[in-house]
This record gives structure tokens, C-alpha cells and sequence, in this order.
């Protein structure tokens, strides 16, 4: 029995699990659905390398784990570092083949592991870096970080003194390094998502990608609303979705048909719930302008 | 757990060996999903209770066959109700919100003709029941009651006095809305199951009820609403004044009727149109003249664009004083009418102004309704508001006797009447094996609290297993919309207005199956699981699994923390979330 009247068909979508319920991630984690997805489009063999982060206590306490591929923990600056000596070391030893993936939160990326990251993306590693981006240090108590939006509330941002800086561009800081391969990917876009993990095990070098993954805690918002709410992110251009290769080639890979207001992402959640409409109508001027320039290089490829 | 399961030599890190599966995250739930088979507005909406969910899924896929077979549990004539059905289902299809209603009226349509195309006919293969049932009226009531009984085992006898059956579907509804050739397909399918048809045979003349009442364990009346009202006016015995189902009735025999060349049409509901549109096409001019707004007629509102188009003309808030001429019609003097407290929920009292005028015509059709035909019926028959007064599932009093379609308080039309027969048949079958007759006793097919009951959704597992019914209908707010791009609705081919108006043929050009399947898949499938996945893909606990009969999707309770993240992702509304203490 299937259904052919919906907008995404899911019978392309590799059945094969390689985790195992029992996580320990909170009900209606973005993180554990975004592993869950990425790992369908990684396939196998595969290691990953997980620095501090919600992800360093969701697969569970020794001696367990709900991974089905070897996990390295490492420490919360050190991935870019790690994930280029795990490969070195698989390469001398024959097993060229594992795909090693680097897997570390927003802090771990914008903040504390940016050296590592940058370093390794200098070197042009043959390794896969994903920030699965929350948005704040959710796993020590929601402390803003570098991936924080403007205005958001964290818990050394209070509404009072909401954050006064907008969120780091991370894939400009990327693409400046030259990379192969670049991609944001959501789990409310499950095909969008599998297929860039798919495509960049296909690359060699230093592939980054960049997931919005929604933190019902930290987000102050419903669990159910995961899915939505990241999908709203989508239709707003707050999260455009999109590949860049080489940092020259750009491509939108998901178009929405309709654009919503941010107003309708934002207001789903406790943590903008201070914003005035004023403040909406800012933040919209910014995303607005970001996806400006995103859409002139959109268009420049599609022009070429 | 092949890949961490190595025995590695290390003593530098600490190595996980247990799978977390060990670790029952289900105990952190405070509610959980449940998939549930919810039910469709336009289900709930149609008088036959059809599973247009489900007839539109196997259409969508191709499985003709099968759609018919699921329909004609409930409707045995989905080509003839595919033409003349007002489609009320279409008026609350979810998909109205969305952007336009799914055309369910000629999928319906297609699906029909596809049954007689490909001579499907209905396997009868239940065991045979000694009881004998009368069916008086061979109209869509009484046809369908016959089609169940029969498909039941009963041995089933009809009486009709006209010649062939179908009732006002053939003496009443022109040809270019439903042939005659779609009609005698139908009901020759009927014929093939068995049933005994006794026409020219009119009961209360040519046999007598009461040898109706000894001869039959139970008896099914639906001889319809045929009297004729009549207008009191000055020069209503005139010459040239006809009445409205006579005259439809003529034509509908193929004779040439006595018509003039300008004909008035006095009547706002589907038989004056009908009159009007036949008119034309004797290259009459017609005017049709009702004495409210045109927002106020009773007739379809299709109906009414298609005569206008047609070049029927309409006179409103007029009302005929006199028939003008000596012996022969020679136009209507009329007063102009005023509406006393007319809304949106009343119709308004139409009150004399005063005013008259003239106006010129050689014909007069008078289209002002038809009453029940009491003398025609058995003495001991009861009637409220002119209607005769059934109880639950048509019965008579506590009679043997059972009554539906026109003759009971019911909306007149084809649908309603197909659903007062299926009604009164479940009522005999339960009758005739001395079960009661309750209020309730139909509640296993009742579509929550609708009185139209439904054997496709309440019975059949095909094309949705429906293991959970619930009495809900689900409304746009239960789906999730953006799985669902918007597709602009099929376009209906209609025969252009002056070649309409000039032949009997049908005025809709039967659409192509691929427009079909396309329109089908439209379909939000609303209220039951059609395996998209999107419950199983979006489930952060990996706890959404294929159901091991082959169902669809079960949730693994052991380790469910109860986001709800299926629940809101599912686009059609098929699960739910449920607060337990478990
Ligand atoms: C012009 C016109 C157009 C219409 N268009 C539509 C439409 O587009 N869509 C729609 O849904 N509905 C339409 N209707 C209404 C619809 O046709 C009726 O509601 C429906 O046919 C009623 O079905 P029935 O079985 O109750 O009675 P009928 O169809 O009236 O059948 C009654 C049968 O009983 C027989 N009979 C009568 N007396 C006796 C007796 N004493 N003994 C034996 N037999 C007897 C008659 O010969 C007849 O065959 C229309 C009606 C008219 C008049
Ligand atoms: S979308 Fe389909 S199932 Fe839903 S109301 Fe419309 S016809 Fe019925
Ligand atoms: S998505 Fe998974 S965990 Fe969440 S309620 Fe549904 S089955 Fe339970
Ligand atoms: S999401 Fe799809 S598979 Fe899951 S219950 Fe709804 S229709 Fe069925």
C-alpha cells in the first residue's frame, strides 16, 4: 500500500537502521531524528568522532550505546584535529574506504572547535564535518553561543537582555576556506538531507555540513513541533537549504513554493516570545537580506 | 551490532559493548499515538455513506475494478449518481480549504462507466433465504432495496406500473443528464442478480395490497411523489397548460410533446429546469418564471447555469395572476412580489406588491412540486407533513411494511433515495430474522452521528485496513497541509451551450482516464493510513516499524516517549495522541 498524492515520496528512503531505539535524547530531539537520517545517507562503513555536546550523552552510559557504528568521543575544541589523525591512521592501515564524520554541536563548532575546524579545512581533510546546530549549549543548560540568533533568550541571555548579536555566519567562514563541498540540511527535508550525505561521501576532502536541528527544551516550544518548526525555518529563509561546491558552484536545492514570515517560525517558540512586533519585523529585514545575497549566487549558477 | 561488538585490545579507552535497547524509554511517556481510521467529511456527507477515500485511492492507483467494487457496497448505480448526483460531498471536501474540491462526482462517474464497460457484475453468491419480499416501485429506492435483499438471498418481486424501471431516473431526468443506455446498463446488472420484475403492475389496481400483505413476508413501498399540484388562477383550464412530470414524461418516451413557441415554466426547483432545458431544445423560448430570488431556488445551481447558458431565460419574484388568451394559451398576466423577512436562512414569504405586468407565451408548464399520492397507498399508512410517517429504518408502524425514497420524509433526490432503500433493506433483513429495530441497531454502519449508513467504511478492509474506527470526522485542521502541493481541480468537459441545446446527448463529456487517476490523486485520502512513511521516517526513537501483518505502521510502546512528532507529521490525520496512565 503507498500513497502517490504527497509531496515527498518516501520510498527512495534506504530502509536500513544504525542506531537502536533507547537513546537517551529528549522526546522529540532534532538531534537524534537529524544522526538517525544522516546515517541512512552515510551508510557504511562509517566512524564518527562526537566532541562535547547533547550527542556525547544521547547514544547512552558505558557500557552502552544506541550506535551501530564506531563512535570515538573526543574533546569539545579537538574534532577537526581528531577526525583528521582517525583518517591518517584508517589510511596507513588499508581502510581507506571508512568515511570518517566528524559530528559536534553548534558550540563545539562556532565557538570552542573553530580552530581544529579551521585548521582541518586548511589542510583540506578527506573527512565529513557536520554541525548539527541547536542553537545554544543545550546539553549544560542553554547558554548561548555563536550559533544563538539575534534576540533569542538562552539562560545568559535572559529576555530582559535577550542576545544583541546575530548568529555567526558559519558557511561564509567555511566557503572562505575553499572547501569541496558545503550543504545545509534539515530533518524536515529527510530526501533533501540523505541525499547531501549521500553526495558527500562521493567527494574527496573537506566536506561541511551545516544542520538546523530543533531543541524542544531549548527552544522553549512543544515537542511534536520539531518537525514543523525546522520546516518553518526552511520556508521562511531563515535556513535555506543549498549545496555549494567548491565554494563557487551554489545551488538551492529546496525552493518553497510560498515564503512564509519569520513571524510564524518565531512565534512558535518560548524563546522569542519577548520579541515585539517590532523586533520581528528587524529580524525579518535581516534574514530577508541575507537570502538576498544567498539568491544573487543562487541565480549567478543557474545563470552560468 | 557488528561494528562495535570487536573485541579491540585497548586499555586506553573505555570500549561500549550493550546495545541501548536495553534502556525501555517508553516508561517517559505521559500520552501516546494511536492509529486511528477517522472519517472523511465527504463520506459523512453522502447519503450512500460511499468511502470516497478509499475509492480514490485505488483509482489513483489504477485499480478500477476494485474502486467500483468498494462503491457499489454502498450505491448500486455509481454511473448513474456519477451524472446526477448533487454532489454534496464535493461542498465539504477538505481539500476546498486547500485550494479546490476533488471533482469526487466524475471520478465517481468514470468509475461507473468503467463497471459497465467491462461488464462487471456483482458476485451473488450469498446463501439462498426462503422469505419472499415485495418491492412496489421500481425507482431508485426500490431498486436498491432489491439489490441488497437480493444480495442477501432473499427471493425478490417488483412491481412497477410503468413499462420499464428506474422510476423519475427514466420518466423524470432528461437523457442529455443521464442516457438512457448508462441507465438500462444499471439496472441490467440488477436484472442478472435474479430479481422477479413484475411491470405494468400497479399495486392498489391490478393486485390489490392486501394480496400484496398475504403473499410476501415483507414488503419495501417507494412508489414516489407523482401528484400533481396544481395553481388556482383565473384560465388554468385553458388549452396549452402542461404539467411538469407528464410532460417529461413524453419526452422521456421518445414522443413529440405539443409544445409551442414561447413557453413560460412556472417553478423554481430541478423539474422546472429540466422542463425549460427539453424546451429549448425544441427551439422553444423559455422563460421560467419563480416567484423568489434566483439565491432561493431549490434547483442546482449548476443546473441553473447550464439552462442559462442554454438560453433559458428567468423572471424572478413574479407570480402568474391569469392565464391570458380564449381557449388556448395567449400569455400570463403576473405580480411583481415582494420577500418578507428574507435571509441567509429563510427563504422569505413572497407578498403581492400591486404591481402587474404582461407577458407574452403560447405554452405553460406548471413545475410547482409534487405531493405523495395517498389514495395510491395501502389504508393503513400514516403521514406527517404529507410525508408517510416511518420509524427507524422505514418501517411502517409495526407493520410488515416499509416505505422510502420520495413517498418519506427525505430529501428528494437520487442519493437520498438510494440511502431510504439500503436503509429499509438492512430494516427487513433484521425484520424477517426477528431482530430489533432500534435506534441503535444500525450504529455498526452509521458514520458517527449521521443517519447515512455505510457497509464500505464500516466494513471493509480494502483498500485501508481501518483497524481502529472512530466516530470523528476529520476536519482541515487534523491534516498537515504542506504535504500537499496545490494542484488545480480537473476540468469538467461540458459540451458548448448551442450544440447542447439543439440534441438529447449527454452535455458532459466523460473524462479520460488519465485525467482521472490525476484528479485521484488529488485526494487527501483524509482520516485513514496509506502507508506514506512519514510516521516511521520522522520518529527520533526509531520506534515506528512496519506493521508485521502487513497493516501499515505499529509503534513499538517499549521505547515510544510520546512527542507526538508522527502525529503531527502525518499528513492525513491517521494517528493520534492519547493521554494514558499507563
Ligand atoms: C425532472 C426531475 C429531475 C430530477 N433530477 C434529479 C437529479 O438530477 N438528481 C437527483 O438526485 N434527483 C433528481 N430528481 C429526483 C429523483 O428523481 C427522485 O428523488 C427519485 O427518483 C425518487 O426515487 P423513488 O424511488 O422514491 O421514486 P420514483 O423514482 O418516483 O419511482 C417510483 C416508481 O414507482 C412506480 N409506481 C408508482 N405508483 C405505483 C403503484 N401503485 N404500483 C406500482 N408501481 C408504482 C412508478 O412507476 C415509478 O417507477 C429529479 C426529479 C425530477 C422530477
Ligand atoms: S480530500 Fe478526499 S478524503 Fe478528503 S474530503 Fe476531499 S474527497 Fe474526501
Ligand atoms: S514520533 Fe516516535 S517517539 Fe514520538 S510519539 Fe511518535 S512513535 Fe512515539
Ligand atoms: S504518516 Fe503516513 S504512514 Fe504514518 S499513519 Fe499517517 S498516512 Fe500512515
Amino acid at each position: 500500500m503507498y500513497s502517490l498524492n504527497q509531496r515527498f515520496d518516501n520510498r527512495d528512503i534506504p530502509e536500513e537502521e544504525y542506531m537502536t531505539p533507547g537513546h537517551v535524547a529528549c522526546a522529540g530531539c532534532g538531534a537524534a531524528l537529524s544522526m538517525r537520517l544522516a546515517l541512512k545517507g552515510l551508510g557504511m562503513p562509517t566512524a564518527l568522532v562526537i566532541p562535547a555536546s547533547c550527542w556525547t550523552v544521547i547514544p547512552g552510559l558505558w557500557p552502552m550505546t544506541s550506535m551501530k557504528v564506531p563512535l570515538f568521543h573526543t574533546a569539545f575544541e579537538a574534532t577537526g584535529a581528531t577526525i583528521s589523525g582517525l583518517k591518517a591512521a584508517y589510511r596507513k592501515r588499508g581502510m581507506d574506504n571508512i568515511c570518517v564524520v566528524g559530528w559536534a554541536g553548534d558550540g563545539g563548532t562556532f565557538d570552542i572547535g573553530i580552530q581544529a575546524l579551521s585548521a582541518a579545512a586548511e589542510r583540506n581533510e578527506d573527512v565529513i564535518y557536520v554541525c548539527y546546530d541547536n542553537e545554544a549549549y543545550m546539553n549544560t543548560g542553554i547558554q548561548r553561543s555563536g550559533g544563538t540568533p539575534i534576540g533569542a533568550w538562552t539562560s545568559t541571555t535572559p529576555a530582559k537582555n535577550p542576545k544583541a548579536v546575530p548568529k555567526k555566519d558559519i558557511e561564509e567562514i567555511m566557503l572562505a576556506h575553499r572547501i569541496p563541498y558545503l550543504a545545509t540540511a534539515t530533518a524536515a527535508y529527510p530526501g533533501d538531507l540523505i541525499a547531501k550525505f549521500k553526495k558527500a561521501r562521493t567527494i574527496k576532502g573537506m566536506r561541511f555540513i551545516h544542520l538546523l536541528s530543533a531543541c524542544p527544551a531549548g527552544w522553549k516550544m512543544p515537542e511534536n513541533l520539531s518537525v514543523e518548526v525546522m520546516r518553518l525555518a526552511v520556508l521562511s529563509n531563515i535556513f535555506p537549504l543549498y549545496e555549494v561546491e567548491n565554494s563557487e558552484i551554489y545551488r538551492q536545492t529546496i525552493i518553497p513554493e510560498e515564503i512564509v514570515p519569520v513571524e510564524r517560525y518565531v512565534r512558535l517558540q518560548g524563546r522569542f516570545r519577548h520579541l515585539s512586533d517590532h523586533d520581528i519585523a528587524r529580524y525579518q529585514e535581516m534574514i530577508d537580506q541575507r537570502f538576498e545575497r544567498l539568491k544573487e549566487r543562487f541565480d549567478k549558477t543557474a545563470n552560468a | 551490532m557488528k561494528h562495535i561488538d570487536q573485541k579491540v585490545p585497548t586499555t586506553l579507552c573505555a570500549i561500549s559493548t550493550t546495545s541501548s535497547a536495553v534502556n525501555k524509554t517508553g516508561s517517559w511517556r505521559f500520552s501516546r499515538p494511536v492509529f486511528i481510521d477517522s472519517i472523511p467529511p465527504c463520506s459523512y456527507e453522502c447519503p450512500a455513506g460511499e468511502d470516497v477515500a478509499g475509492f480514490m485511492y485505488l483509482a489513483a492507483n489504477g485499480r478500477f475494478e476494485e474502486a467500483w467494487r468498494l462503491i457499489i457496497k454502498d450505491n448500486p448505480f455509481p454511473a448513474i449518481t456519477g451524472r446526477v448526483c448533487f454532489h454534496g460531498c464535493e461542498a465539504k471536501c477538505n481539500r476546498a480549504e486547500h485550494d479546490e474540491a476533488v471533482s469526487i462526482n466524475s471520478v465517481e462517474r468514470y468509475i461507473g462507466d468503467y463497471g459497465l464497460n467491462h461488464g462487471l457484475t456483482v458476485n451473488n453468491n450469498s446463501a439462498k433465504r426462503g422469505e419472499k419480499v415485495a418491492i412496489v416501485g421500481a425507482g431508485p429506492a426500490g431498486l436498491t432495496a432489491s439489490y441488497y435483499l437480493r444480495l442477501w438471498g432473499y427471493h425478490v418481486t417488483i412491481f412497477d406500473s410503468s413499462a420499464l424501471p428506474g422510476g423519475l431516473m427514466r420518466y423524470g431526468i432528461p437523457s442529455y443528464r443521464l442516457p438512457k443506455e448508462i441507465l438500462d446498463g444499471e439496472i441490467s446488472r440488477l436484472r442478472q442478480m435474479g430479481l422477479n420484475f413484475k411491470m405494468g403492475t400497479t399495486v392498489g389496481k391490478d393486485i390489490s395490497w392486501n394480496k400484496i400483505d398475504r403473499q410476501f413476508d415483507a414488503v419495501f413501498v417507494a412508489i414516489g411523489a407523482h401528484r400533481e399540484a396544481t395553481l388556482k388562477v383565473k384560465g388554468i383550464e385553458k388549452k396549452g397548460i402542461l404539467n411538469a412530470l407528464r410532460f417529461l414524461r413524453e419526452v422521456n418516451l421518445g414522443r413529440q410533446p405539443v409544445l409551442g413557441k414561447r413557453v413560460a415554466v412556472i417553478g423554481g426547483g430541478n423539474s422546472a429546469i429540466d422542463c425549460a432545458r427539453v424546451s429549448r431544445r425544441f427551439d422553444a423560448n423559455v422563460t421560467i418564471i419563480y416567484r423568489r430570488r434566483e439565491a432561493k431556488m431549490p434547483a442546482n445551481a449548476e443546473e441553473i447555469k447550464m439552462a442559462r447558458e442554454e438560453g433559458v431565460q428567468f423572471l424572478f419574484q413574479a407570480v402568474p395572476l391569469e392565464v391570458c388568451g380564449n381557449e388556448t394559451v395567449a400569455g400570463l398576466r403576473l405580480q411583481k412580489v415582494a420577500l418578507k423577512n428574507a435571509n441567509s436562512s429563510d427563504r422569505g414569504q413572497p407578498v403581492p406588491t400591486g404591481e402587474t405586468f404582461y407577458i407574452d407565451c403560447d405554452t405553460l408548464i406548471l413545475a410547482i412540486g409534487e405531493d405523495v399520492n395517498k389514495e395510491d397507498l395501502p389504508r393503513h399508512i400514516t403521514y406527517k407533513r404529507n410525508r408517510v410517517e416511518t420509524g427507524h429504518m422505514g418501517r411502517i408502524g409495526d407493520s410488515k411494511f416499509f416505505a422510502g425514497g420520495d413517498i418519506i420524509d427525505t430529501p428528494r433526490t437520487v442519493t437520498h433515495a438510494i440511502a431510504s432503500g439500503k436503509r429499509g433493506a438492512v430494516g427487513i433483513d433484521r425484520f424477517l430474522a426477528g431482530l430489533p429495530l432500534g435506534k441503535s441497531s444500525l450504529d455498526p454502519y452509521r458514520l458517527g452521528d449521521s443517519e447515512n449508513i455505510s457497509f464500505s467504511l464500516t466494513t471493509s478492509t480494502v483498500p485501508f485496513p481501518k483497524r481502529n474506527r472512530t466516530r470523528e470526522v476529520v476536519n482541515y485542521s487534523n491534516l498537515n497541509p504542506f504535504y500537499f502541493d496545490r494542484r488545480p481541480r480537473m476540468k469538467t468537459g461540458i459540451i458548448p451551450a448551442e450544440e447542447r441545446a439543439r440534441s438529447f446527448q449527454d452535455v458532459v463529456i466523460s473524462p479520460i482516464e488519465e485525467e482521472v487517476t490525476t484528479e485521484a490523486r488529488r485526494c487527501f485520502n483524509c482520516g485513514s493510513c496509506t502507508g506514506c512513511g512519514n510516521c516511521y521516517l520522522f520518529c527520533p526513537d526509531l520506534c515506528v516499524k512496519n506493521d508485521p501483518d502487513g497493516n501499515g505502521y505499529t509503534v513499538d510502546m517499549d521505547y515510544c516517549k510520546g512527542c507526538g512528532i508522527c502525529v503531527q507529521e502525518c499528513p492525513r490525520g491517521a494517528i493520534k495522541m492519547e493521554f494514558v496512565r499507563e
